[in-house]
């Protein structure tokens, strides 16, 4: 008897009824997913795969694809080298005027890419200072595969320097400190600490460096018209024989281009999430 | 001939460069106001290109302003222009604002690949009311869906532009100026190391027009057998192989040129004039300015890739001509056909014609290709009041 | 920063010891403060929040550099003027703050071990050792996030323990703990202090806390270390009246504002002028007279008040007396109320009555708020 008097009551599935405002703000929300997913439905919509065997089975007609994905992968390497080291003295504010290194960040984010080709064949062509250094090196930067890498790194750059300052800004400097005040050298402390945290943000942020290397294109007109990586060859095909033979292009960008970005913010949100689960099982 | 577009990311400054807003640039570069002027036209470029159109303020035009009695009377009705790119100032700047104020229509233009723009058009991704090509292959690519005649304005010829800080720049500057024989700017193009640029023969017709120039150049001039092959490298003329390196975006390569990164680069007269660059004339018999030349022109081919994936086409040389159609779309109103028809009158018009002629460009007789009835009346009554004023 | 201040704090500079004489700059004020700590010797800086202490330690520790002056340790040059700061990883600084500061990337066992290089039994022995000396020998293949606050604490100081270190500061490590466990691991901690013989530094604001750890006590108010002493005398003399009132003292009042008894007790001419400094901790209702008692070490002061209320407090009821009122040129405008216990075997005196409360030792202050010697 007794035993039926202290069984829990049962439990409220619903806490609170739902509410009509938030309906109508998921619904706000989905509107807003589908405009912005628009453009590949459109894609998709328009797509014949007669042009698209047409375009793709051509001879040659996937070098493109392999020029982008290299390039892209070099940009990200250069980018990871030289970019990681700058978003971790800003994010410890180490650098004399901080503000100032921020916004020279900016500046090729802020720049068109197209305007930023154009600066750039004043800054590397063959017949500046620069491009003169190159040539010792047996590198130009006018059409060729490492001019279509040097607009990579421009038009990318930023997305990730920025997001990696982020990343590492999220991780503080308490944890930092704590491990040097164990022994732990500068680093030592940024391989066994300061890095396995900031990684998914950096995943992140390399992510979306990814995609935008493997887009870019204002800056990749203008000095490297050749070799054609994927958006090169999208617009030659459109002035070639018009949007049909382009399309399968955009969709071989997109297909290509997606996973990484994808599996990247798949496994920083389960990171992220991972740590608040955690957080919420704790009961002191 | 014309000059495509590029990335869309740039409509909104695009807009602005078009409406006469010139970017400030650091005074460092070795060429700023060169520099300026190319970005404010590539910009405009991208944004004519793209959807966002540009609608030239009459201040670009250093004419007076609402009130003015030059001005006639609003109307409804837009032209809505898509042009080569190559006319993007002449359009933009002159003719535009002067056809809003002789007409009170509305002007919009978008400058591009005469060929890439006619591919939009046909596929339904832009809707312009009128259509001005460099040669009429792409006006024929839009017939007879779209139009069945159009009008021949003006010429184009090519011409070589150099930068003036070239180690070839004295050997140019001499050929311009007659002190030395024309072969000396073919050898000189010749010789390994040289930096040509030159646009995709497979998408613009000024790349296509230069590799002819160089066919009728080795074959009238008696060049050096293998001239041609030293020069843009081997394969060009069955549409394989050549010099990669040479081939840049058309907005890029003046940019390039005005840089100093490459000694001499393909141009129209008109590109020439309105961005004051150095530049030799060539002579009618390879120039592909000329229609009374059209049957030696034709002597000169070239392999390009076909309008769809994996096939080819030749093109025959033929006079860059700049010529211009309105389109027939069900969905636009009768105002804005009229607009359409009513600025093809005004290209036909001496106001019309004279900015042409002072952008650059040659002037030809106004000719109607196609049956004369398909024209609108307003561009009929335009030709023959020209061909009055010629016999006259 | 006058070394002065802390010249009875002992020798540091004795092998072992923590030496600081520094001046760290802040956006508010600058912190100056010199003191030592012998080697196994403990010691606390006391101060309300926002006074410097926190930045004091860090600066000890490393983690923020110093303006002038100069940090010793055991022989060693931490920091010294002129921007030779050691690098944290060579300090051996031992630092435990509030926040416990694990790495959340990592289980317990890795935490504790994260100073230790290798990875061989040696280490797991280690760790399993601390782990249980800390009662957390179940949580080693916990994550952080999983864990209670105080359990957190537990391993902050197990990898505390594990680490070379020859200071310990301790920066309010035992804030939001409860006062069973806060004794716990204050014994641990200094337990392992006292193995190594290294100085032991805890900053806090809770006086019974800083008292209950340490030998001596440094008080810091706006960056300033007011006054340097015994844990006891500090608190029975204190050198002006605002180290008083940090230290507990509620009132100040004119000595010739107070009602003695029996009446001349305290002659007028050696306290006229000063203050009385009033602590709740040292007042007594009084069971008779003085002499009646059995004499006191310390002298004492028998003064009347007002019972203005009584009201239980824990076990006891504790009377609420009105000090000074009755003053004729009281400064201290309507006198003090203070509360003290009533002591078994005495009436529970009516509210409005007269009371004798006895003033244990009081310190008195001069017109400026310093000492009276």
């Amino acid at each position: 008897m007794s035993s039926r008097v202290d069984r829990p009551a049962p439990r409220l599935v619903l806490t609170r009824p739902i509410r009509l405002s938030a309906v109508a703000a998921i619904a706000a929300g989905v509107v807003v997913w589908l405009a912005l997913l628009g453009p590949l439905g459109a894609l998709l919509a328009h797509i014949s795969p007669a042009a698209t065997r047409a375009s793709l089975g051509a001879p040659g007609a996937l070098s493109p694809l392999f020029v982008s994905l290299e390039a892209s992968a070099l940009a990200l390497g250069v980018l990871v080298v030289a970019g990681t080291p700058l978003a971790w003295l800003m994010a410890r504010d180490r650098l004399p005027a901080p503000r100032l290194f921020e916004a020279g960040v900016l500046v090729p984010l802020l720049m068109p890419p197209l305007v930023i080709g154009l600066l750039l064949v004043f800054m590397v062509g063959p017949a500046t200072p620069l491009g003169g250094a190159l040539a010792h090196l047996h590198l130009s930067a006018s059409n060729t595969f490492f001019a279509l890498v040097v607009a990579e790194v421009y038009e990318s750059a930023p997305y990730y320097v920025l997001g990696a300052q982020s990343a590492f800004a999220a991780v503080g400097t308490e944890l930092e400190e704590n491990a040097a005040l164990l022994g732990d050298s500068r680093a030592r402390s940024f391989r066994r600490v300061t890095l396995p945290l900031a990684a998914p943000g950096l995943a992140m942020s390399l992510a979306t460096a990814w995609a935008r290397a493997m887009g870019a294109f204002g800056a990749v007109i203008v000095i490297a018209y050749h070799p054609y990586g994927l958006p090169m060859q999208i617009w030659v095909s459109l002035q070639e024989s018009g949007l049909a033979s382009a399309l399968p292009f955009a969709l071989l960008l997109i297909v290509v281009a997606l996973p990484l970005p994808l599996v990247a913010y798949l496994w920083s949100a389960r990171a992220r999430s991972a740590r608040i689960e955690a957080r919420h099982l704790a009961v002191p | 001939m014309p000059k495509p577009h590029y990335g869309s990311e740039m409509r909104g400054i695009g807009g602005s460069a078009a409406s006469g807003t010139h970017l400030a640039l650091p005074g460092a570069l070795a060429k700023p106001r060169a520099l300026a002027l190319g970005l404010a036209l590539g910009l405009a470029l991208t944004a004519c290109s793209s959807s966002a159109k540009s609608v030239p303020q009459p201040k670009a035009s250093g004419v007076p302003s609402a009130g003015s009695s030059s001005h006639a009377r609003p109307r409804a009705g837009t032209a809505d222009v898509a042009f080569a790119g190559s006319l993007l100032a002449v359009d933009n700047e002159v003719v535009g604002p002067g056809f809003e104020r002789a007409t009170g229509y509305a002007y919009t233009g978008r400058g591009g690949g005469s060929i890439g723009l006619a591919h939009e058009i046909a596929a339904g991704e832009i809707t312009p009311g009128v259509f001005e090509s460099v040669g009429a292959a792409p006006i024929a690519v839009l017939e007879p869906k779209f139009t069945r005649w159009y009008v021949q304005l003006a010429a184009s010829p090519l011409v070589l532009a150099y930068s003036p800080s070239s180690p070839y720049a004295a050997t140019f500057e001499a050929v311009a100026a007659g002190k030395k024989p024309l072969e000396a700017l073919f050898s000189a193009m010749a010789t390994p190391g040289f930096r040509l640029g030159r646009t995709n023969p497979a998408t613009d017709p000024q790349g296509q027009a230069f590799v002819m120039m160089l066919e009728l150049a080795q074959a009238s001039l008696h060049l050096p057998a293998g001239t041609l092959e030293k020069i843009i490298g081997k394969g060009v003329l069955h549409g394989t192989g050549g010099r990669q390196s040479q081939i840049f975006s058309e907005t890029a390569l003046d940019a390039h040129l005005e840089a100093g990164q490459l000694d001499a680069a393909s141009a129209f007269l008109s590109q020439a004039v309105q961005l004051h660059l150095h530049y030799v004339t060539l002579p009618a018999s390879i120039d592909l300015g000329n229609p009374a030349d059209a049957s030696s022109y034709a002597r000169a081919s070239l392999v390009v890739p076909g309008s769809t994936p994996g096939t080819t086409t030749t093109v025959h040389g033929a006079p860059l001509v700049i010529d211009a159609t309105t389109l027939e779309d069900p969905s636009e109103s009768a105002a804005s056909s009229q607009a359409a028809a009513a600025f093809v009158a005004y290209l036909a018009s001496p106001a019309g014609r004279a900015a042409y002629q002072k952008e650059g460009f040659t002037l030809l007789p106004e000719k109607i290709s196609g049956p004369a009835s398909a024209a609108p009346p307003a561009v009929r009554r335009a030709v023959s009041r020209a061909a009055s004023r010629a016999t006259s | 920063m006058s070394h002065s201040t802390a010249g009875t704090a002992g020798a540091g500079d004795t092998a072992g010891g923590l030496s600081a004489s520094i001046v760290v700059r802040r956006r508010s004020f600058d912190v100056r403060a010199a003191f030592d700590v012998p080697a196994g010797g403990r010691f606390a800086l006391f101060g309300p929040s926002g006074s410097g202490k926190t930045t004091m330690l860090e600066a000890i520790a490393g983690t923020v550099p110093i303006e002038s002056g100069r940090i010793s340790l055991a022989g060693r040059v931490l920091s010294e003027r002129g921007g030779s700061e050691l690098p944290l990883a060579e300090r051996r600084v031992g630092l435990l703050r509030q926040s416990p500061g694990l790495f959340p990337h990592m289980s317990v066992a890795a935490n504790i071990g994260y100073s230790l290089r290798s990875r061989g039994a040696d280490t797991r022995a280690k760790v399993a050792e601390l782990a249980s000396r800390l009662g957390i020998e179940g949580l080693l293949g916990a994550r952080p996030a999983a864990l209670s606050g105080g359990q957190r604490q537990r391993v902050a100081i197990a990898r505390l323990l594990a680490s070379s270190f020859e200071v310990l500061l301790l920066d309010e490590p035992f804030t939001g703990l409860d006062a069973a466990l806060r004794r716990e691991l204050a014994g641990v901690l200094e337990e392992a202090a006292a193995l190594r013989d290294a100085p032991a530094l805890l900053v806090t604001h809770d006086l019974a806390e800083a008292q209950s750890f340490a030998e001596r006590i440094g008080v810091i108010d706006a960056g300033r270390l007011l006054q340097v002493g015994e844990s006891r005398e500090l608190v029975r003399r204190p050198a002006s009246t605002r180290v008083a009132s940090l230290l507990g003292y509620v009132a100040f009042l004119p000595a010739d504002a107070l009602a003695c008894r029996p009446p001349g007790a305290t002659p007028e001419g050696t306290l006229r002028g000063r203050s009385v400094g009033i602590h709740p901790d040292a007042l007594y209702m009084a069971a008779g007279p003085p002499a009646t008692r059995a004499p006191h070490a310390e002298p004492s002061t028998i003064v009347e008040g007002v019972v203005t209320g009584v009201r239980p407090r824990g076990p006891a009821l504790h009377v609420e007396v009105l000090l000074g009122a009755r003053a004729p040129r009281s400064s201290s405008r309507d006198g003090v109320v203070v509360a003290t216990p009533v002591p078994p075997g005495l009436a529970v005196p009516e509210p409005g009555s007269t009371v004798a409360l006895e003033l244990r030792d009081p310190p008195s202050f001069d017109s400026s708020g310093h000492a009276a010697g």
